[in-house]
């Protein structure tokens, strides 16, 4: 599935202009990938060159003999060169389609041996099949079996080996000096998540400045409003002068001023890129010169778009809408200015879920759990879909953690926010909105959407984490059941 | 996740509106959609500097 998806864009690229073909076929820095395809082609060679002096040696008998060895492995029907540019290109290629120099970069354990384990048996599997068809057959099946063997071995290993060593010696170049935050600025903290977050702030002894433009209603700050250390500004984040009075003496900025979701950023996309994305290029430079160092983003999950793999933080983003695609500008922006004195933290949430002080029911969760209780009836649109899902007050969570944390950890870092235990099937949530709310029927229907992605937690999860920093390890894990009880 | 759905069931059974998910202030596409027909919508440093840049 996932190589026919490939194969599309490929077909596709002939009606695209040169800079999106490069774009969408090299997301990471050229350079880079070159290596990376040089590295390649050099496994790939010397695993068949192994594989052939490996077979000579287990019959000296041939090398006596008068046609040579060569001739005996490609049995002089072809010539060498052209089983070397075939094994070379097929190779290439096919790591490529099975993103080798993309999304595997940041697959882990048993997942990513698999990928590298089909990519390689693919890529023998068809040069077996060129030979037996187009070059006649004549090379040997033996040499043939045992380069697998070896390539699984070079390929594999020294990616597999790399992660190992990555993750015994972690690098961490940045080590931003530490601030104390003190004041926090909360910009569009009054909308559904915000509004679970800013009391959690404010039991935890820091002060809270709040600016919004208040579209969905100032309700949700009401019993915030008494708070001594609560500081109300209304305000748009597209005005500079409302942002600039906002942002003077805070230490820390939560950003969460956005259109979200799909369907509202296509309402009015000129209006959506300049909230989601002008905006946060304006923010910048006024936190960068006020020196506002911790600057924490809420990015999405479904930036990844649509995939079969299991996204990591490395995956490349595949944006399929307008919503993920001003994320993943807004992240660019951001990473691209992370500096000693300007550490941002990119937090790409799952599907939220849950009830917040400024409730939403056009979340997939909440919309069929208030269908099903108002009609008894509940549609899900596709079904198979793959979706990351997160409680509000886990998401809520995680910003307070970041805020928290050592900034040495979180600085100019990305984190996928969830669990692996809440990557649902739409089908699932759908059973499970049946199986609580009482007589519920529920229907399947197809509308063509594509968004589908199973998200890793690796680099958030406990896990990953050292000893040293415990602390961070278990406020992790106490925050990540799904429910938001916990919290 | 079943927590996250009796705590929204419990809710939404409290709750006087009848169908909740049609409800527009608690759909953000709605709440957008009037939002941008709104003057405030269209007022922003932002956009003068962006028609001030096309302009020029």
């Amino acid at each position: 599935m996932q190589l026919a998806k490939q194969f599309r864009l490929l077909a596709g690229y002939f009606h695209k202009k040169p800079r999106t073909i490069k774009r969408e076929l090299f997301p990471l820095p050229w350079k880079e990938v070159i290596l990376r395809v040089l590295a390649d082609l050099v496994l790939t060679n010397g695993s068949m060159l192994g594989a052939a002096v490996i077979w000579a040696g287990f019959k000296p008998a041939l090398l006596s003999q008068d046609p040579g060895v060569v001739r005996l492995i490609t049995s002089g029907q072809t010539s060498i060169f052209t089983y070397v540019l075939l094994w070379s290109v097929l190779s290439i290629t096919i790591f490529h389609l099975h993103g080798f120099y993309t999304r595997t970069r940041g697959y882990v354990n048993r997942y990513k041996a698999l990928v590298i384990g089909r990519a390689v048996s693919l890529v023998i599997a068809v040069f077996i099949v060129v030979d037996h068809f187009f070059l006649l057959g004549g090379f040997s099946r033996a040499v043939a079996v045992l380069g697998w063997f070896l390539m699984l071995l070079s390929v594999g290993g020294m990616r597999l080996g790399k992660d190992l060593i990555v993750s015994m010696y972690r690098i961490e170049p940045r080590v931003p000096s530490p601030t104390k935050v003190k004041r926090v600025l909360v910009l569009g903290g009054a909308g559904y998540l915000g509004s679970a977050l800013m009391p959690k702030l404010l039991a935890k002894g820091y002060k809270v400045r709040l600016l919004d433009s208040f579209v969905y209603g100032d309700a949700s700050i009401a019993p915030l409003r008494s708070h001594p250390d609560f500081e109300v500004l209304k305000g748009d984040v597209r005005e500079i002068h409302s942002v600039v009075d906002a942002m003077k003496d805070c230490e820390a900025v939560v950003d969460l001023a956005a259109i979200v979701g799909d369907p509202a950023c296509d309402e009015n996309r000129r209006l959506a890129t300049e909230i989601n994305r002008a905006a946060t290029r304006m923010l910048i430079d006024i936190a960068r010169g006020y020196g506002v160092k911790r600057f924490l983003f809420a990015s999405s999950c479904s930036v990844y778009g649509a995939s079969q793999f299991l996204m990591d933080e490395f995956s490349a983003a595949s944006p399929l809408s307008t919503y993920a695609q001003t994320k993943v500008d807004s992240e660019k922006l951001l990473l691209d200015v992370a500096s000693r004195d300007f550490y941002p933290t990119i937090l790409r949430l799952g599907t939220l879920f849950g009830l917040s002080p400024r409730p939403r029911f056009d979340l997939v969760v909440n919309l069929l759990t208030a269908r099903a209780a108002a009609t008894g009836k509940i549609t899900v649109f596709n079904g198979q879909q793959w979706r990351p899902f997160l409680h509000v007050n886990d998401a809520a969570r995680a910003f307070m953690l970041c805020i928290e944390a050592e900034s040495a950890v979180v600085a100019g870092e990305i984190f996928n926010v969830g669990d692996y235990r809440l990557n649902h099937q739409l089908s699932e949530v759908s059973e499970k909105v049946a199986s609580i709310v009482p007589h519920v029927e529920v229907a399947h229907v197809d509308n063509g959407d594509q968004r589908n992605y199973r998200v890793s937690f690796d680099k958030i999860h406990p896990a990953w984490a050292s000893s040293a920093r415990s602390h961070w390890k278990r406020e992790y894990a106490s925050c990540t059941h799904g429910s938001g009880a916990t919290t | 996740m079943e927590e996250g759905i009796r705590e929204l069931y419990a809710w939404v059974r409290g709750n006087d509106i009848a169908d909740l998910s049609v409800a527009p202030q608690f759909n953000n596409q709605a709440m957008i959609r009037e939002f941008a027909q709104s003057a405030a919508a269209q007022q922003s440093t932002l956009r003068v500097l962006q028609t001030l840049a096309e302009t020029a």
